[in-house]
């Protein structure tokens, strides 16, 4: 990366160039978010649904990963809901929440957000402008170069999209005017104490190091800062489930979830435990092989060199160990990796599992820290409610159904993220 | 068991000239030779797991590819051994330089003969037929049994076989790899002397010895010595040194010809064969061995001309499983039999080693940090 700072040609800037600040970004974003905090919230909906739509149409998007999953997570129903748990109803448009008979609440926008992108999910960026534009704020995301591309022609995209709202008729340019995609080194401590200090609101996305260094960075005593920080997930079965007719799909959707992103989400599962019952684990891994197999051949992306490395040696290591067992393909697309070490394997990524068997699912609590993030779940529905509550006290943020772990549910790691990003102002009437 | 294996199993291999295949007589050669290795090592529980598990039977091998290869970092985890203890006369140990883990490389004596019967054939055709002095950029400890075999012993170890008398130009003091003034001063000497060949790891020459030239304005005439050197590449690729502008600096301090700095490509896991550069800058495949590009997400051999990670077979060895071995290095096969070199057979090109992945992002490691 060149030793400066690249701002993208999308969103509120109209050409590539490089700056030593970001004043002069900063004044433009003030600009747009001061006119999208007057566009009615119902208007901003639509806007980002009607793209969601379009987006799927247009050939020149046609190909970027998660495409189609960012078109369905923009259907209109689901950011309405987003909209309602972190808001509420009509919160924003000057319209106020009554707390009691004298007393309201009005919800504002917190200002400037700056978005630090992890490199490893490409549309993870567009998710979190999303998330601060329906609370009406301004972005600067930093991401990754090598999703650049992507990102441009995705605001660019928003930029044309119309809809026609009581007789009026709106344009996505607001939405888009309202970013500004950016990039330079992290190692860059001068850059990175100049992004995090024009910020209202830091959100950080990243590895262990990555967070706590940024974390570190001087900010405005007022900005609040929200961290997705490293998580790990895992799945568990239980024997009912195992031996239910239900058991062979719930695989498929736990070979997609193991599949998308190349594993290296942090909703991604690692291992996978299963309770004893009749099946072996062998009999189960050859259950997950087909499933594995049956996968469209799309889904399964180049690796990194390193992964593929990683996936090599660790093949390598479960071959030869006459105490494990592994199945394979014959080329990287999938690894099951067979042990009976009761614990959560470090990831190695690369659609590389660890399949295990416990005697009884409950032995699976105590491995559980705050550092997990989502459970596959696949229970009988008379132990289903218990564990859930035992996962959720433990430290689980998201308990999913096998085939929707990587929803992008609102909340996430335990928070509601788009609501963190907003005010809430008091308003006593009499 | 080695010891009822047929001892003439490798007689069609030293028949032959060492760069003497063409590729459809190494792939006649080699396979039945690998076949009765691979059913040997079924005495090793580690391979005789992993060949069940992959369900594959040695007796229904039918081409050089589908040899069963094990990634080289396995000699860190697990014993390999193919021959009962008490054959094992030596054990090779190497830290390399991907990790922290030692590989451990069990060696009979048919192996160590093999080995240096396989080293020497290959020197000869870059030395020609006479012993020289042998001249080590490197200290004599890199030598020494009691330290660690490193790929920097390897290749010291394994080019001394065709040395008359050995000279190290460099001492170690504190950890630290200095020149030894005493030791330059004959050069001179040595240079007017018999014939030489040289040896260094290339980074060290590199960052130790050249600077050390410049720095006291020594110039050295050899200009009917062979410089070999390997190792350490990423480092000069990080300063953008090719081997073009190596080997013009080798040839302004010590008067070697540029066509005679010679960098190999070898491993400890695969002593005795060692891949020099032809004159023509490609690294040819010696009778006893073979190499196969394998494509980092297929796994299937590449063609000509696609880059792929290294895979390094071998016959030399019966001690341990050194068959196929999947390196973490890329290359690309340049052509097969047609080298202007004259020498027959594959001849390919070193690119570069893959990093080792660093999970990034959200969904890294699962340890929590002591501190």
């Amino acid at each position: 990366m060149t030793d400066g700072i690249i701002v993208y040609a999308a969103g509120c800037n109209s050409e590539e160039q490089f700056i030593d600040s970001f004043s002069s970004v900063v004044q433009q974003l003030e600009q747009s978010r001061e006119k999208l905090f007057n566009y009615p919230d119902d208007v901003v909906l639509e806007l980002f649904s009607r793209f969601g739509k379009e987006i799927l149409q247009d050939p020149n998007l046609i190909g970027i990963p998660g495409l189609p999953y960012l078109s369905l997570w923009l259907r209109r129903d689901n950011l309405q809901s987003l909209f309602s748990v972190n808001f509420g109803k009509k919160s924003h448009d000057g319209k106020s929440q009554h707390i009691d008979k004298r007393t309201r609440m009005i919800c504002v926008p917190r200002g400037v957000v700056c978005h630090w992108i992890a490199g490893n999910i490409p549309l993870l960026g567009f998710f979190s402008f999303v998330l601060a534009s329906i609370g009406k704020n301004a972005s600067i995301l930093k991401i990754d170069p090598s999703v650049s591309e992507i990102f441009c022609l995705l605001l660019r995209k928003l930029k044309q999209v119309s809809v026609f709202h009581d007789g009026v008729t709106y344009t996505g340019s607001i939405l888009s005017d309202s970013a500004s995609l950016v990039s330079f080194s992290g190692k860059n401590s001068s850059f990175s104490s100049a992004f995090s200090r024009v910020a209202d609101c830091r959100v950080v996305y990243g590895s262990e190091e990555a967070v706590s260094a940024i974390s570190r960075l001087p900010c405005q005593a007022h900005a609040d800062t929200i961290i997705y920080g490293p998580k790990y997930s895992f799945a568990i079965f239980d024997s009912e489930m195992v031996c239910s007719a239900n058991f062979s799909s719930m695989l498929e959707g736990l070979a997609r979830d193991i599949v998308y992103f190349n594993q290296a989400a942090c909703s991604s599962p690692h291992t996978i435990f299963f309770e004893k019952s009749p099946v072996s684990l062998r009999v189960i891994g050859e259950k997950l092989r087909l499933a594995l197999d049956t996968l469209p051949d799309r889904l399964f992306t180049p690796l990194d060199e390193g992964t593929a490395l990683a996936v090599i040696n660790t093949r390598g290591r479960y071959a030869l160990d006459i105490t494990k067992d592994i199945l394979l393909s014959d080329d990287l697309k999938w690894t099951i990796c067979i042990n009976d070490n009761f614990s959560l394997e470090e990831p190695v990524q690369g659609r590389c599992v660890f399949l295990k068997e416990v005697s009884d699912i409950r032995d699976v609590l105590p491995l559980i820290t705050r550092k997990v993030q989502t459970v596959g779940l696949g229970l009988g529905e008379s132990k289903r409610e218990e564990y859930i509550r035992e996962l959720a006290y433990r430290g689980v943020d998201r308990v999913m159904i096998p085939g929707t772990m990587h929803e992008y549910t609102q909340p996430w790691d335990g928070m509601l993220g788009a609501g963190r990003m907003v005010r809430w102002i008091a308003v006593r009437d009499g | 068991m080695n010891e009822i294996m047929n001892p003439d199993l490798l007689s069609g291999i030293w028949d032959s000239d060492v760069y003497g295949f063409i590729e459809s007589e190494r792939e006649r050669i080699l396979l039945p030779i690998i076949r009765t290795q691979l059913q040997y090592a079924l005495v090793n529980e580690h391979i005789l797991s992993f060949f069940q598990k992959i369900r594959f039977d040695p007796d229904h091998l039918t081409s050089l590819a589908q040899v069963p290869w094990i990634p080289v970092t396995m000699f860190k985890e697990f014993d390999l051994a193919t021959v009962p203890y008490e054959q094992i006369v030596k054990i090779l140990r190497s830290s390399g330089t991907t990790g922290q883990m030692t590989s451990k490389i069990p060696l009979d004596k048919i192996t160590i003969s093999n080995q240096n019967k396989s080293l020497s054939r290959i020197l000869a055709h870059y030395l020609g037929p006479k012993r020289m002095t042998f001249i080590v950029v490197d200290h004599p400890g890199i030598n020494s049994p009691a330290n660690e075999f490193s790929a920097r012993t390897a290749g010291v170890r394994g080019l001394s076989l065709y040395a008359r008398k050995i000279v190290y130009l460099l001492k170690e003091e504190d950890g630290v790899l200095q020149v030894n003034p005493d030791v330059l001063v004959e050069m001179n000497e040595i240079a007017s002397g018999s014939p030489v060949y040289i040896f260094g790891f290339t980074w060290i020459i590199w960052s130790v010895f050249l600077p050390y030239l410049m720095e006291h304005s020594l110039r050295f005439r050899f200009p009917h010595a062979t410089l070999f050197h390997g190792g350490g590449w990423k480092k000069l690729q990080d300063l953008s040194v090719g081997k073009e502008e190596f080997a013009h600096e080798i040839e302004k301090s010590l008067g070697i010809q540029s066509r005679k700095t010679i960098d190999f490509y070898g491993m400890a896991e695969q002593t005795g064969i060692i891949f020099p550069d032809c004159e023509y800058g490609y690294k040819h495949v010696p009778s006893c061995a073979n190499i196969i590009i394998r494509d980092i997400q297929t796994l299937k051999p590449c063609g000509v001309g696609e880059r792929g990670l290294i895979e390094v077979m071998s016959v030399l060895q019966t001690s341990y499983y050194g068959q196929a071995l999947l390196t973490e290095d890329t290359g690309r096969i340049v052509g097969l039999d047609g080298c202007p070199c004259g020498r027959r057979g594959i001849y390919f090109e070193f690119l570069h080693r893959v990093e080792r992945a660093e999970l990034r992002g959200c969904g890294d490691t699962f340890r929590v940090k002591d501190d």
